[in-house]
């Protein structure tokens, strides 16, 4: 089929076929003006699920759509001050002015109403007005109490230990949520933040920042994976001038995909940014194999022309790539099958459609671009093919075939290892986790989780068949006995219905106190009434959320504080059970919604379809491989060595952890598509040097594998580094997938080169003869971060009273933070984490040991993590004594040496943090002798105001401080923040202290934040474990205790 | 388990060609049990190009190790080695390590004094880590704490000497004072007189003592050790006055101190080997002297201004009463400097570094740019420009001068 007429004729007239082919391509690219992006939840589920109909019912009937929350935290204490509210009314004001929230739809103390029973009459009175400026302090108390008489406000519109209070907002069209969240981050940032912190988070600010990340993933993917890739096609071959195919095969092959994609109205998932990269890996693996044939055809007859060349290299080429373009296809097609998910359905044909136009491009095209564009003469090719490379692949391919038992047994023992690891794999995601652990938005989730009822939602719609129907107090009762059914599901803090309203209207007339049980009226026609005096005072639209105008349908908001599928598993389930048995076949119905309950769906369908679709790819592979071998025992052997890189790759999730989720369940389809190629590569290769050969297998792989081994190399390190580009998206998930694909292509290089010799050696053994070919031909991959100390601060508790505080000097104030005690020993764990302007960030794990004397202060740290960095240790000897210099050493492993360091300045900032030197030393304590001190008064937290200024410039010099304001907590003497500025006088860095436990009876601060204002740079401290000694052992202490690692406890 | 691996390529300038094209991957694993961790650590290194080994990784060095723990070599340009592979626990307040290991007690960087015990490989000369190029041994260590007293008592019987490059690599030495006095030509390769080599044999005599312990603001160590001389020595057969390479043992005494003042450290180091045999060419060809010999260096750290971390060392190494036969120089002066700034949160580094022979004139450029992309990937570019006497200690290398691009991942 493939003979050299086909690719004379192909390449006829090469001009006019590359004419045609851009033609083409240009058609299909022009798409890409067309692209639209989605990267909702609800993108992957199908369009048709009822879970998704009765979301689209809670929009129609109710008007709820996802929303950004605004959170006001207070951290050590109350929203509940003038300053604060002012602060909410202030956003919620701001936020109804945005185009894309709507108006009617923002909900905060400045939009709510509290309802009041005043001697049997109703009252509903608003909390605050926006208009109403800052309020005395009796107005404050006054809203404080309406909220405490509001069940249904507590834990939602502010938490129940009322240091946070929200302000949400829906939005019109969540495709603009990207542009509302930076708006509203932007003002965010404008507002003064003395001891009150602002968080942004929520269903439409996470899909916000999710379509952020995706883009600026793409424009970061691309173009490294596009010059990773072009980089191996030129190591591979030496020369520039071999990059023009690959290039212009992978431009083709990923724009003219994406076009595809964009004209058949497949918006661009989340996804889909992976798929990019695949096609890159995909195109270039092809492009290597045929430029290696030709440069092998160049090299045998050097007076041909090009176009003889191209031809003579497509001839024996072409079969190879076709049958493992098919295989690829086949992985793709797997999933398509199976999979239910939009993305991934469009994953994977899409996938398909790139690796089928990878492959033609690479027949029809490529061969013409060699004729007209010839690449420069390669010496790699100019001679003898056994490279130290070559050489290196064949001798570890003999490995195998010298002791193929052995061989085939270590593959069995590490097989039933990563099968002990698949068996721990987990089935579970949350969109939340898409973020890293250090993002505002994941900061931000996890605080309104701890501070509210949750920000997980389940909506359960419930409908009777008649109107006016749930005005009946039986069918309310029946609405209450749900709500505390499903009070009682793990992870449920809060429920919110109209029964809850009625509750406390029934509560207002029949002037009971108000209580958290919901007590309902039981006479006949009581709710209509109730709801008719609630009108008289309130506004007709104040229960839009909670029942519809014809009183037919109401909603339950169901608030979880456990974004994961696995934490809620159980709840949904259970609830869905309860709705099964009570609501069916009777007057009322009831079906949930919300966005957990359309991450059950279609985590379940994963769980339904996952292995089936790796089955049904695995079954398609080995037909394939079986009927080009026509073989069935060939093709076992070129289907084993991807099986078990399957089975290794969900070894290594199991161990480490990684979940099965949509984007990694693909890792095991695309790599059986992939995988095989190699196996199909060498099966075919050994197989055709046999049937031609009468010498010995190990004459056979001499010969066979130098330039297949070779190819399939290049080929598998194009697909690791091309896949590798993934483990630097900014989605942890993608870096998750790019991580296990990479791996999965190198595992499968590995075993195919390690296991087929070893397979076809036991095979030659069993059946005592050697294996019949029936193929004619086949074809050919520390850091020297040290440090910080840091130790946090502490304090007997001395009660002050506020009153004497405020006659205290600057200086007087200043002593008593630095009389504070801190213990004589400590140890303690420090998590640091550094994070840079564009929201990248490093980890470190640390133990912290200190000990302090009248002499000196001794501090120890020990890094833990990451790997990088384990074991470096740092010590300091700081003398109290001023004319005695401080003392240093460093030990780093890799270098094995403790070396005694210079001191720094103390100004110096510590190795890679925003903290000096003096900042580490200082223990949030200020030197009395380098400033002059002020005490400006209380805050309206009760916090002191001191300022301190430097007490000459030399001084500011050397600290590196041109003064600070902090704002002093009297009860702890902790800087609660300080807000240092530069020797000029502008803002420099904000320090925080955001968590403060009493240990031992000290006080100590245990969350530490810097924000350097200049930089954009952040640091923060997280000390857990911490313990107070009497003393510590000297020998912790001395320099020669540093090589031997981290201290056992 | 961790797993770190290392992928560099190199230009060679003036010959307009790849030099190296290497991968290593560098597996670990440490295992607590009771009270004792187990090491193991192994090394897979790969080179396409074979520029820095191409008489093949192992082959001119085949004799240079103890047969017992000799590197596997896997066609031309990779090898397999186990780095580490030791026990260690803890007894009270002493440490007790045992099996394969690097003990290393000198503090220089770039130079040695007193790191005596291990031998290194010289396949890119001083430029790879001290830490990675070192070849760790077969030995014992005690380290222990008596009272304001720190002694290492360190058992060394394997024997392995260093690697050497083959007479064609990039690296070779071909200045005159490592080729019984005669210039190799590089390009040949070919050495006269032809030598043949006779294998280091283990000795259950060899090892060490160093003592240590604080006096005033110094922190001083007394070092006294028998080891292996692991530089090859060309002796005449006396039978049939044939050159054979063989290794002879060493004594070796010396003294260390550190301290600091404010924003300098300082640290010297003196190292005394008596009866050091060293190669002399006299009229009637090749023989052998006794001779003491005499190495001293101070350096100094130095947090200067503008953020600008400074180290200087400064090394004299003396050979007392040369005779005027001996092949190598009577005296060695070399001076180091490095300059490090680091930039954007200590992500971004520049090392700048230079070597220079006081004496020969010659010396090594070296400027390194690295960066760490996050917490586990770091890239470096780097340039190495040699300069000098292609006779002299550095100058002989000015072929080699080269531009590196590396990245390490640690996972």
């Amino acid at each position: 089929m493939f003979n050299a007429k086909l690719f004379e004729r192909i390449t006829a007239n090469p001009k006019l076929a590359l004419f045609v082919a851009a033609a083409v391509i240009v058609a299909m690219s022009a798409g890409l003006s067309q692209l639209i992006k989605d990267t909702s939840i609800e993108a992957f589920v199908p369009t048709d699920h009822p879970s998704l109909a009765a979301n689209n019912q809670v929009r129609e009937t109710f008007g709820l759509t996802d929303a950004i929350a605004v959170a006001v935290v207070a951290p050590e204490g109350t929203v509940f001050t003038s300053a604060n509210l002012n602060h909410i009314a202030q956003i919620t004001d701001f936020l109804k002015g945005l185009d894309n929230l709507r108006k009617d739809r923002v909900v905060s103390l400045a939009t709510e109403s509290s309802i009041q029973g005043i001697e049997g009459a109703v009252e509903v009175n608003e909390y605050l007005d926006i208009d109403d400026g800052p309020l005395a302090a009796d107005q404050v108390a006054r809203v404080r109490a309406q909220w405490q008489a509001m069940p249904p406000h507590q834990g939602t519109l502010v938490s129940n230990d009322e240091s946070a209070a929200v302000i949400m907002g829906e939005i019109v069209d969540i495709k603009e949520a990207q542009d509302t969240y930076q708006q509203v981050r932007t003002y965010i940032s404008t507002l003064p933040t003395n001891s009150v912190q602002f968080h942004v988070a929520g269903p439409g600010a996470v899909s916000g920042y999710f379509s952020a990340y995706i883009e600026q993933d793409a424009r970061k993917l691309l173009p490294i994976g596009f010059a990773l890739v072009l980089l191996f096609v030129f190591l591979a071959f030496r020369r520039a001038s071999a990059l023009t195919g690959p290039l212009i095969i992978i431009l083709s092959t990923v724009t003219g995909t994406l076009g595809v994609m964009a004209w058949c109205n497949v918006p661009y998932y989340a996804i889909t940014n992976a798929l990019a990269v695949v096609l890159v890996a995909i195109a270039v693996a092809d492009a290597i194999h045929v430029l290696s044939a030709y440069y092998e055809a160049r090299a045998a007859k050097p007076a041909q022309s090009s176009r003889e060349h191209a031809v003579t290299a497509m001839q024996s080429i072409a079969k190879p790539v076709v049958l493992t373009t098919l295989t690829t296809m086949v992985g793709f097609v797997g999933i398509g099958l199976v999979s239910v998910m939009p993305p991934i359905v469009a994953f994977a044909w899409f996938a398909c459609f790139g690796s089928a136009l990878a492959g033609l491009l690479t027949v029809l095209v490529l061969p013409n671009l060699l004729a007209v564009l010839p690449p420069a003469q390669s010496k790699l090719f100019s001679g003898d093919l056994n490279s130290p490379l070559a050489g290196t692949l064949t001798q570890c391919a003999k490995l195998g075939a010298a002791k193929p038992l052995l061989m085939t047994s270590i593959f069995v023992v590490v097989a039933s290892l990563a099968g002990v690891g698949a068996g721990k794999i987990q089935i579970d995601r949350s969109q939340i986790d898409n973020f890293s652990a250090d993002e505002p938005i994941r900061i931000a989730d996890e605080l309104i989780n701890q501070k509210f009822a949750g920000t997980a939602f389940l909506n359960l719609v419930v409908s009777a068949k008649q109107d006016d129907a749930l005005l009946e107090t039986k069918n309310m009762l029946a609405i209450a006995d749900l709500q505390h059914f499903i009070e009682q599901q793990p992870h449920v803090n809060k429920t919110v219905s109209i029964a809850d309203y009625l509750s406390l209207l029934d509560a207002a007339i029949e002037t009971r106190p108000i209580s958290n049980e919901r007590r309902l009226p039981t006479a006949e026609d009581a709710i209509a009434q109730y709801l008719l005096i609630y009108e008289a005072s309130g506004s007709p639209t104040d229960f839009e959320e909670e029942i519809d105008p014809y009183y037919s349908t109401a909603l339950i908001r169901i608030f979880l504080d456990a974004p994961r599928f696995s934490d809620n598993k159980q709840t949904v389930e259970n609830i869905q059970q309860y709705l099964d048995d009570n609501f069916s076949g009777g007057e009322l119905s009831a079906t949930l919604a919300g966005e957990v309950n359309l991450t059950y769906h279609w985590m379940q369908q994963l769980i339904d379809t996952h292995f089936t679709g790796i089955a049904v790819s695995l079954a398609l592979v080995l037909g394939i491989a079986c009927l080009m071998f026509r073989s069935v025992l060939f093709g076992c052997i070129a289907v084993v060595p991807v099986a078990f890189t399957v089975l290794a790759i969900y070894g290594v999730m199991g161990f480490t952890g990684i979940n099965l989720e949509p984007p990694t369940s693909m890792f095991a389809a695309i790599a059986i598509g992939v995988g095989v190629d190699f196996a199909i590569h060498l099966v075919a290769r050994l197989r055709e040097v046999q049937t031609n050969s009468e010498q010995s297998f190990d004459a056979v792989l001499t010969m066979a594998l130098p330039s297949t081994a070779r190819a399939c190399f290049f080929n598998a390190a194009a697909l690791t580094v091309g896949f590798s580009v993934l483990t630097i998206s900014d989605l942890p998930t993608l870096q998750r997938f790019g991580g296990l694909i990479s791996l999965a292509a190198l595992a499968s290089f590995a075993a195919s080169l390690l296991l087929i010799p070893a397979l076809f050696s036991l095979a030659s053994r069993l059946h005592q003869e050697r294996p019949t070919p029936t193929l004619r031909r086949s074809v050919n991959p520390a850091a020297v971060a040290v440090v910080i100390l840091m130790v946090a601060t502490s304090m007997s508790s001395e009660p002050a009273i506020a009153a004497t505080e405020s006659q205290l000097t600057g200086t007087e104030i200043a002593e008593r933070i630095a009389a504070r005690p801190a213990g004589k020993a400590s140890t303690r764990q420090l998590k640091m984490a550094l994070t840079d302007r564009r929201g990248r960030s490093r980890e470190r794990l640390a133990v912290v040991h200190k000990s302090s004397t009248e002499q000196d202060q001794r501090t120890r740290i020990t890094y833990l993590e990451p790997k990088a960095v384990r074991n470096v240790g740092f010590l300091s000897h700081d003398f109290h004594q001023l004319n005695k210099s401080d003392e240093r050493w460093l030990y780093m492993p890799a270098t094995r040496k403790v070396r005694r360091i210079p001191a720094s300045d103390r100004g110096d900032y510590f190795l890679g943090t925003d903290f000096t030197f003096a900042d580490m030393q200082s223990e949030l304590k200020f030197e009395l002798a380098d400033y002059q001190f002020t005490n400006a008064g209380l805050n309206g937290d009760g916090l002191i105001q001191l300022t301190g200024t430097p007490v000459s410039k030399s001084v500011a010099k050397e600290i590196g401080y041109g003064g600070f304001t902090a704002l002093v907590d009297p009860n702890t003497w902790i800087p609660m923040q300080i807000d240092f500025s530069d020797r000029d006088g502008s803002p420099l860095k904000t320090v925080l202290v955001s968590k403060v436990e009493n240990i031992s009876d000290i006080w100590t601060a245990q969350s530490i934040s810097t924000q350097n204002h200049q930089t954009g740079h952040k640091t923060e401290f997280r000390f857990s474990d911490t313990q107070y000694h009497e003393t510590l052992a000297a020998k912790l202490f001395a320099s020669a205790s540093l090589s031997r690692g981290a201290p056992k406890p | 388990m961790s797993l770190a691996t290392q992928g560099t390529y190199g230009y060679a300038l003036e010959k307009q060609e790849s030099q190296q094209a290497q991968i290593e991957m560098t597996p670990r694993g440490e295992f607590i049990w009771s009270n004792t961790t187990f090491v193991i650590e192994g090394r897979a290194r790969f080179d396409e190009q074979r520029q820095l080994s191409r008489t093949g990784e192992l082959q001119y060095n085949e004799n240079s190790y103890s047969s017992a723990d000799r590197p596997a070599q896997l066609g031309g340009g990779a090898r397999i080695e186990l780095r580490d592979a030791y026990a260690e626990f803890s007894l009270g307040n002493h440490l007790f390590r045992l099996g394969k290991q690097q003990i290393v007690w000198g503090a220089l960087d770039g130079l040695k004094v007193a790191d005596v015990l291990n031998p290194q490989s010289f396949r890119e000369f001083i430029l790879d880590d001290f830490g990675h190029s070192r070849i760790p041994l077969w030995s014992a260590l005690a380290d222990l704490s008596l009272g304001r007293w720190r002694a290492e008592l360190a058992w060394v019987p394997q024997t392995s000497a260093h690697e050497l490059p083959g007479p064609q690599d990039t690296f070779a030495f071909t200045a005159a004072r490592f080729n019984l006095g005669q210039t190799r030509d590089a390009a040949t390769g070919s050495l006269a007189p032809q030598v043949t080599v006779r294998s280091p044999r283990n000795k259950l005599n060899r090892g060490g003592l160093r003592l240590s312990r604080r006096v005033g603001p110094l922190d001083m160590s007394l070092v006294a050790a028998r080891s292996l001389d692991f530089e090859p020595l060309a002796e005449v057969n006396s039978g049939n006055s044939q050159l054979t390479q063989t290794y002879r043992s060493v004594n070796f005494y010396g003294l260390s101190a550190e301290s600091s003042v404010g924003p300098l450290a300082l640290r010297a180091e003196v190292g005394w080997r008596p009866n050091r045999y060293f190669n002399t060419l006299t009229p009637t060809g090749p023989s052998t002297a006794k001779l003491d010999q005499l190495t001293m260096a101070i350096a100094a750290d130095f947090n200067a201004p503008a953020g600008i971390f400074a180290n200087f060392q400064l090394l004299h190494d003396e050979v007392r009463n040369a005779p005027n036969a001996l092949v190598r120089p009577e005296r060695d002066t070399i001076a180091t400097v490095l300059l490090r700034r680091q930039f954007r949160y200590d992500t971004l580094t520049l090392d700048v570094r230079w070597y220079g022979s006081l004496d020969e004139h010659d010396g090594l450029g070296r400027v390194q740019l690295s960066y760490a992309v996050n917490d586990n990937l770091k890239v470096n570019l780097g340039l190495d420009r040699f300069y000098g006497d292609p006779n002299g200690l550095f100058g002989q290398f000015a072929g080699a001068d080269r531009v590196t691009f590396s990245f390490t991942h640690a996972l």
